[in-house]
């Protein structure tokens, strides 16, 4: 938004063109993401294959500098995922929030917020496996 | 999570441990400014017609009283005689006997 302000003409409220372009956005993405519905390797950083490597092959934990490519992964992963899935995924295993902090965060109800997680996760354990066993076939 | 992976939990672990995004998310110095200079740029349609129509009443207005002022004569001949205005028909032979009898 900030970048196309010179194409702001004026012509309508400035909230409506805000509005207009964060639609637009979010229609770009979701286009985009039904383009590719897999993670492949080719898709990360160089890093991001370091710490994906690290994991698998090392019985280490993954270096602290490596946690913010180690983050990306997690993101890309959860990119995969539809955005309630991906939401619960956020707050329970990445924030760490109790179910009850959802349930108020987001008005599900508990049951509700468990049965997503356990298939969010499973959801999420299938992407991975599919992109790690690529590359290690 | 369900049958954790051990390399996706050590994944989880790791990403938990960086920071959070401490990207700037405000917006750039200026950027109001900008928009309302953007927004001022260009008045809107409404106001633009409601310009022009106090103009066109206005310039109405002028050209009404000079109008009447234009004929001020003229109108006033007729307010204070209307019979001389009145036209004489003088084809009528009924109204002429009537006439010369009153």
């Amino acid at each position: 938004m900030f970048s196309r302000l010179e194409q702001y003409k004026g012509e309508v409220p400035f909230t409506h063109w805000v509005s207009r372009i964060a639609v637009t956005t979010c229609i770009d993405q979701l286009r985009a993401q039904k383009r590719r519905p897999e993670l492949r390797w080719a898709d990360l950083s160089e890093t991001e294959t370091q710490v994906l490597d690290a994991v698998i092959t090392n019985e280490n934990d993954v270096a602290p500098d490596d946690a913010v490519a180690a983050k990306e992964l997690i993101h890309k992963l959860l990119e995969l995922l539809k955005p309630e899935d991906r939401l619960v995924i956020q707050y329970l295993d990445l924030e760490q929030k109790s179910i009850a902090e959802i349930s108020e965060l987001t008005g599900w109800n508990p049951t509700l917020i468990k049965v997503r997680a356990f298939r969010a996760r499973r959801k999420l354990q299938r992407h991975y496996q599919e992109l790690i066993q690529k590359e290690h076939r | 999570m369900n049958s954790p992976d051990p390399s996706l939990q050590k994944l989880f672990t790791a990403a938990r441990r960086a920071p959070r995004d401490s990207r700037d998310e405000a917006a750039p110095f200026g950027f109001a400014t900008r928009v309302a200079a953007l927004a001022l740029q260009r008045p809107e349609p409404a106001a633009v017609f409601g310009r022009f129509a106090l103009r066109a009443a206005a310039v109405s207005a002028v050209l009404a009283v000079a109008a009447v002022a234009a004929n001020f004569t003229a109108i006033r001949g007729l307010v204070d005689e209307p019979s001389a205005a009145a036209p004489v028909n003088n084809d009528d032979p009924v109204s002429e006997v009537v006439a010369l009898g009153s």
